[in-house]
């Protein structure tokens, strides 16, 4: 059981980091296709305001991974399951829903929008994995 | 005590001898799905674009053929032209049944109507079009009207706006053509009157006006008489028409084929490497295990279980690991293209579509079955070799 | 109900050949408890193991319920062992990956009895009438080394065998364990089970109908009630 949390903690603490950071590198900002006004401002798209809204998410997944890492208790590191498929949930539904990314063909929705999403997705099957594995253990304390 | 719970009570037993035989089953079946949907992905854009297109020949100023592919492969705009008195040339040429010719124009470059910063913009004639006729009788069961368009799968109006406005022109979008996974799907078709329209109004409304050179085309759609040799036409064409070429529609995108081929080949060199290199490891494994578990299986031989009991409990085991490792795999990959496909046109530079249901189901369970008798074959001579083992021997060691 | 005549087992190890038995020849009748006790390499196990016809002999012929065990084939000898015959193995031999209720069903699969809950039931009675009531559930690594003993004699009697091999029931375990796990036996043999025990300790000899000594692969005959 021990091995498992560590697991699940490591392994979560890396995907926050995936999903803060790797959608700022694929804006369309950062690849020199957004829009510029006359006098040479940025105008930030969607894509921009979806990866800066990732960061919350990752640095709340951040925190659940380390707290993951430190906990004991089968209760404590339930909660911390379920609150990792919430934000799954919601890094899938960032670049797709709630704010979303640029049109098909520009760089934010050919890898910004579906690496998020696959992440979202990881985040979810784990913590839903853990969160199965702990319920049915016989274990009092990982 | 079932054959299937005991294998199931044995892989948990020992979980890291078992998470190693599922892991590499999981990377070749990946790996193995990967590749085949990649390419049979860029094969099956291929074979959709090219019906899209309608035509059994294209005829393409001479010189223009890479260009013209590139176009209609990649969504690349470009301009070739040639005399519009090549349409009645090749419409006399025997076995052509019908001709029908294009005009090929690019919007301005960093429209913002557009999702690239180039769209492909073709120009048809209603008259004698196949193209882009199917489409609009069954969608919209209509012509289209002046300042009405088409656009492949990937063409939007701007959001918050009503038209797409190319050359200051404000054009209505009636419509867009099902995904081939070519450049068809960030082309824009309009008619030869809408086209006028437009560069009519240039002059006074765009930045740099659009200009269609009078008596021009750029290429000539051709449709050949039911029974005729395609070959043949297509070689009379070469022949009597002078200044063109005509592209085969089976033979189209040569180049890029021949890209494939070598893409594939490498794909395959991989994989067979990747292949070989995990059977010996799951094999590997397995001899280690049924060695680690001499003393175990002398039991079960000692309580009664026969020789073949043994050999089929292994096999179990090694089943049970393929079958979800394989199909695990298979669900990541496909997942993982399937989200990732535009990232693999662009970066990739080749077409792709997804395959149809039946296509996917027909590659995942030929490749789960692939994977499987690999795993059988690996492990099929530790299980023989232990199972053939004297008990009394294996106890003692 | 076990005939060894002139039975011999030799063991090839590179150039030399070993041979733990040699020229035999010992009767067990039904309801008799035998013991044979030699030191270590004496050949008591390989015995025993060609009785259970785990090793085929060199020479000579092994019977059981006047079957000759070298015609038997896979197939006919497993049946033999799994519905005749129970075996205590000397080392730990319960399968660390099964509960031990599902350790002591195990035979009762070889014998292609689909009984499910009643041999679930009938594994808790064993398991119960051996002290083990309580441990169903628990796994191999969870018993002390005497519990796994009893644990092994309950999987032995599952099938109800007639007869029951053990092979070192007592080795590793303390002198009041030994006692249980010998009073065990004994109540076993006086349901009627024929068994044949090897063990270097003489002093479980008054235990036995009949007792004999191995020693270079010989037999001789050295109690009898």
């Amino acid at each position: 059981m021990k091995t498992k949390k560590i697991f699940l903690g490591v392994a979560l603490i890396i995907m926050a980091i995936a999903i803060a950071a790797v959608p700022h590198f694929n804006t369309c900002q950062y690849h020199g296709r957004d829009i510029t006004t006359a006098t040479g401002t940025h105008v930030p798209m969607k894509c921009n305001w979806s990866a800066q809204a990732e960061i919350a998410v990752g640095a709340t997944l951040l925190t659940v991974g380390i707290l993951a890492l430190v906990s004991r208790r089968k209760e404590t590191l339930s909660f911390l399951s379920i609150i990792g498929i919430v934000l799954g949930v919601v890094t899938i539904l960032i670049p797709t829903r709630i704010i979303g990314v640029c049109s098909s063909l520009m760089p934010c929705n050919t890898f910004m929008k579906p690496f998020l999403v696959a992440m979202g997705t990881l985040v979810v099957s784990l913590c839903v994995v853990g969160l199965v594995v702990l319920l049915t253990s016989k274990e009092k304390e990982a | 005590m079932s054959l299937l719970r005991l294998a199931l009570n044995n892989i948990r037993g020992n979980a890291f001898r078992s998470s190693v035989v599922f892991l590499c089953v999981l990377g070749v079946a990946s790996f193995l799905l990967g590749t085949t949907l990649v390419i049979s992905g860029a094969q099956n854009s291929l074979n959709v674009g090219i019906q899209r297109l309608g035509a059994d020949i294209l005829v393409v100023p001479e010189g223009a053929q890479t260009e013209v592919q590139t176009a209609l492969l990649m969504g690349k705009p470009t301009n070739v032209w040639m005399p519009a008195s090549k349409i009645d040339e090749i419409a006399a040429v025997p076995g052509v049944q019908a001709v029908s010719p294009q005009i090929y124009l690019q919007s301005l470059y960093g429209a913002p109507c557009c999702s690239v910063s180039e769209m492909f913009l073709v120009v048809y004639d209603p008259a004698t079009d196949f193209t882009v006729k199917p489409w609009l009788d069954k969608e919209l069961g209509r012509p289209l009207a002046r300042g009405e368009v088409i656009g492949g799968s990937y063409i939007f109006v701007p959001a918050g706006e009503k038209y797409i406005t190319l050359y200051g022109y404000n054009t209505t979008l009636a419509g867009n053509l099902g995904a081939t996974g070519t450049g068809i799907d960030q082309t824009l078709f309009m008619t030869q009157e809408t086209a006028r329209a437009m560069a009519q109004s240039s002059l006074t409304t765009a930045v740099t006006p659009l200009v269609i050179p009078p008596g021009e085309i750029s290429e000539v759609m051709v449709k050949i008489m039911p029974g005729a040799d395609r070959h043949r036409v297509a070689l009379d064409i070469l022949l009597k028409v002078l200044g063109v070429v005509p592209l085969e529609s089976p033979n189209m995108f040569g180049q890029f084929r021949h890209q494939m081929t070598g893409l594939l080949w490498g794909f395959v060199t991989i994989m067979v490497v990747f292949w070989v290199l995990s059977a010996v490891l799951i094999g590997l494994v397995f001899s280690m295990a049924a060695n680690e578990r001499r003393r175990e299986i002398a039991v079960l031989r000692a309580l009664g279980a026969t020789r073949f009991y043994v050999f089929r409990s292994i096999l179990a085991e090694a089943v049970i690991l393929a079958l979800g490792g394989a199909l695990l795999g298979v669900i990541l990959s496909s997942f993982v293209i399937y989200l990732f496909r535009g990232y693999i046109t662009s970066s990739l530079g080749m077409p792709f579509l997804f395959p149809g249901w039946a296509s996917f189901l027909g590659l995942v369970a030929t490749g789960t079955a692939f994977i499987l008798l690999t795993v059988i074959l690996a492990v099929l001579l530790p299980a023989f070799r232990v199972s053939r083992m004297e008990p009394a021997i294996a106890a003692r060691e | 109900m076990i005939k060894l005549k002139n039975v011999t087992k030799e063991f090839n190890l590179g150039e030399q050949v070993i041979t733990p038995v040699l020229d035999v020849n010992l009767k067990v009748g039904q309801g008799e408890f035998v013991i044979i006790i030699g030191r270590s390499g004496t050949g008591k196990s390989t015995m025993l193991n060609l009785v259970a016809g785990l090793i085929r002999p060199t020479a000579g012929s092994v019977l059981v319920e006047d079957r000759d065990l070298a015609a038997l084939s896979d197939k006919e000898m497993s049946r033999l062992r799994s519905r005749e015959m129970g075996y205590v193995f000397q080392f730990p031999s319960l399968l660390p990956s099964l509960t031990i209720l599902d350790n002591i069903i195990m035979p009762a699969t070889f014998t292609g009895d689909k009984g499910g809950k009643d041999l679930a039931k009938r594994a808790a009675e064993l398991l119960g009438m051996l002290g083990l009531g309580e441990r169903l559930e628990y796994y191999p690594r969870h018993l002390s080394a005497g519990e796994q003993k009893r644990a092994v004699i309950a999987r032995s009697l599952m099938n109800e065998p007639r007869i029951l091999l053990a092979d070192e029931p007592t080795s590793d375990l303390d002198e009041q364990t030994e006692k249980e796990i010998m009073g065990l036996l004994k109540q076993i043999h006086n349901g009627g089970v024929t068994i044949l025990m090897v063990t270097h300790s003489i002093a479980l000899v008054p235990y036995a109908t009949r007792a004999y000594s191995m020693d270079k692969g010989k037999l001789s005959l050295t109690h009898q009630k």
